[in-house]
């Protein structure tokens, strides 16, 4: 039965692809590290055994990168334990929202060509990496917390292993690709606990764009930092355009007794 | 007879003063200071001796000193080529520099030792000479490994915001995959050199993972978010540091792979981001009255600048390179010399708390602003002559994008003439104590390096004529 289930032939079909591929998407829908954390330590289990099954890597740096991935998820539960962090941040819409981004985004790989992106990765495969991938730049590109970024960061890192492991089968690169896992880990959870989500909350320019609120109060250091009400801002105008017009009428009334 | 591999014995060395200062944090000051004093005699070192195997008598027994440096497990090589030793010089005197800044005002304890192991990463980095997989093609991967290293001295312990040091990590574990597929490309085209399809794969893949690592709009966010919170020498020190390391990576691949420039159109796309960048920077500097963001704007308008010229044609884009990258070094650090003191003495940079402190801190706010007016170009400032050589340069191709530049640069100077007003505010009673002596001499100097510098551009011919030797080939 577990043959039948977990054989060879499972590995070849498109089941195990569809089920890696569907947990990526929850680690970006479910927004929640309790969801998150075991899905992503499922991503990699699968990602590295599709890999293997596929003589894209060996099955020892296959079983490395899995306890890697472990010693990592381990680092963030502790820093989650230690810090206090009520609710996610930065999570974008609604969970049908992201569903429908995701599905876009799947119905656009699964129509485009991508055959010759990645070299030595067949065609399914390459798919379930750039698909995991996606899925992880759409979660750094909504993130602003710490865990929800390294948990993206690291689905990033999963969604790539393979596909250079198999272009670059040299120990070095699965080296790096260790320590990268660890130091990146090591530096969210570090900034997991420095984060404080009462300061984040605060008025904070998110991109260059929304400037801080006390732009405007300096503008000029002649004025008052006490905002203008805009009703009486629309009065100074009103006044504004009532002398405006009596000095018009004025200077009329002047050219008219000219003769 | 002992025999002293060299690219290993420097790393080695300064992660043993890391571990040294690390122990002894509690000493910022004199740690801080010691180390700078090791790290710049290093790197005095080798500005003043070509580098080259002999023997050295160390302690009273003669050491064999070799250059070169094998790790057989990873079939890696270190070399300390005399092409390599102008930029390891720099990276080092950098973090001396900003070592010896941080003596005077405290960047948090972490600063000192991770400032080491960072300089002992690039170290490493520079010096590897030879592994399984092209060096270049594998110095992105290092530097993403550096740029989590650095979220530590970044954040310095605070609680609060972490956008920007989260988002420092991204550009370098964006691009590091592209770098090594793009191997898997070229390596096909050594063996087949007619192969088409391999050469447009790998200049498209490194063309994508160049642009992410030299960080121009819209990838720059990191920039301002640091800038915002973090300590201000330790925002100078990282991002010179990528900055030169990513500078180096950039001539490496197109002098070994002068394709990738041809196929991807290398010239249109720096030219794009260049201007992009530069006008970017001085758009959102026009808008920004906090310090830390002001500054980063001014960086990022200036890095534009040296975007485009590494698109400029000729072989003197590489020295107006070095050039404007000099000054830039210059700019950043009196800047940050200036506002390390503000932010240490107002506890932030929050604005309001900032009022009027300048006639508190009349040098470390005359540094800071003659530092960000340097990054625009402004005249009397160091940027000055290097900013206008390269507009000469830019607008002899077309005067449109020179015209935008010098527009930008004027959108730096109005936020700077904001903060001025801000800081020198004669209404509001300064919130900070009055400028300690030792604080105002380092602010000074620091002014009139930059100011000798507008004034005698010419001082630096013999370090750029030097460092050029790194960007020969």
């Amino acid at each position: 039965m577990f043959e039948l289930l977990f054989g060879n032939a499972f590995w070849f079909s498109s089941t195990p692809l569809l089920l890696v591929g569907l947990l990526a998407a929850v680690v970006v829908l479910a927004w929640d590290w309790r969801i998150s954390l075991p899905a992503l330590f499922l991503v990699q289990l699968g990602v590295g055994q599709l890999a293997v099954q596929r003589s894209l890597m060996p099955e020892e740096w296959s079983r490395v990168l899995a306890w890697v991935v472990v010693a990592c998820l381990l680092i963030l539960v502790l820093s989650l334990l230690q810090s206090n962090r009520p609710a996610p941040v930065g999570q974008l819409g609604t969970i049908f929202f992201r569903l429908l981004l995701l599905g876009l985004a799947a119905f656009l790989l699964g129509s485009a060509e991508v055959g010759e992106l990645l070299p030595l990765v067949d065609g399914a495969m390459a798919r379930l990496l750039l698909w995991a991938a996606f899925c992880a730049i759409f979660a750094i590109a909504n993130a602003d917390g710490a865990l929800e970024s390294g948990l993206a960061l690291l689905l990033w890192l999963i969604g790539t292993e393979a596909a250079l492991i198999a272009v670059a089968p040299a120990a070095l690169v699965v080296v790096l690709l260790g320590a990268l896992f660890l130091l990146v880990t090591l530096a969210c959870s570090y900034l997991l606990v420095a984060e404080n989500v009462a300061l984040a909350e605060e008025n904070y320019p998110v991109t260059d764009i929304s400037f801080p609120v006390d732009t405007f109060d300096n503008l000029s250091i002649r004025q008052p930092a006490e905002t203008t009400p805009l009703g009486q801002r629309f009065a100074t105008l009103r006044q504004r355009i009532a002398s405006l017009k009596i000095l018009t009428q004025r200077i009329l009334a002047q050219r008219g007794n000219q003769p | 007879m002992i025999s002293l591999p060299f690219p290993l014995f420097l790393p080695t060395i300064l992660l043993l003063l890391a571990l040294l200062v690390y122990l002894f944090r509690r000493m910022e000051q004199v740690t801080s200071a010691t180390a700078g004093l090791v790290v710049g005699g290093l790197a005095l070192w080798l500005l003043g001796d070509s580098p080259a195997n002999g023997l050295v008598r160390l302690l009273g027994t003669l050491v064999q000193v070799d250059m070169r440096a094998e790790v057989m497990s990873y079939d890696l090589l270190f070399h300390l080529t005399p092409n390599v030793a102008p930029i390891l010089a720099l990276t080092l005197l950098l973090t001396a520099m900003a070592l010896l800044l941080s003596a005077s005002v405290g960047q948090g304890r972490s600063f000192a030792p991770f400032a080491l192991v960072l300089a002992s990463g690039y170290a490493l980095l520079l010096l590897l000479a030879d592994a399984p997989i092209s060096p270049e093609l594998l110095l992105p991967g290092f530097l993403a490994l550096l740029a989590a290293l650095g979220v530590y001295i970044l954040q310095a312990g605070q609680l609060g915001q972490i956008l920007g040091p989260l988002r420092s990590l991204l550009p370098p574990l964006l691009a590091f995959p592209l770098f090594i597929l793009a191997s898997w490309h070229i390596d096909s085209l050594a063996i087949n050199p007619q192969d088409s399809v391999a050469g447009a794969a790998a200049a498209r893949f490194l063309a994508l993972g160049l642009l992410l690592l030299l960080a121009p709009v819209p990838f720059h966010s990191a920039g301002p978010a640091t800038a915002e919170n973090a300590p201000p020498i330790a925002v100078a020190l990282l991002t010179l540091l990528y900055q030169l390391a990513t500078l180096t990576l950039l001539f490496r691949i197109t002098t070994l792979y002068p394709f990738v420039a041809e196929l991807s159109g290398q010239n249109l796309w720096l030219t794009a981001a260049g201007l992009v960048t530069a006008v970017w920077g001085g758009f959102a500097a026009v808008g920004s009255s906090h310090p830390g963001r002001l500054w980063s704007y001014a960086m990022l308008h200036d890095w534009g600048l040296i975007l485009l010229m590494l698109a400029a044609p000729g072989d003197t884009s590489w020295s107006l390179v070095l050039f404007l990258f000099s000054l830039r070094v210059i700019s950043v650090l009196a800047a940050a010399a200036g506002l390390a003191y503000l932010r240490d003495a107002a506890g932030s940079l929050n604005p309001a708390r900032l009022r009027g402190a300048g006639r508190s801190a009349p040098w470390s706010t005359s540094a800071y602003v003659l530092g960000g007016l340097g990054l625009a170009g402004f005249p009397l400032s160091a940027g000055f002559t290097g900013h206008w050589a390269a507009l000469q340069t830019v607008a002899e191709n077309d005067w449109r994008v020179a015209a935008a530049v010098l527009l930008a640069s004027g959108g730096v100077v109005v936020g700077f003439v904001r903060m001025i007003r801000i800081l020198y505010d004669p209404q509001t009673p300064p919130s900070i104590s009055s400028e300690r002596l030792m604080r105002g001499l380092i602010a000074i100097t620091a002014i009139l390096i930059a100011s000798g510098v507008a004034i005698a551009p010419q001082l630096l011919n013999g370090p750029i004529a030097w460092a050029l030797m790194a960007f020969r080939g």
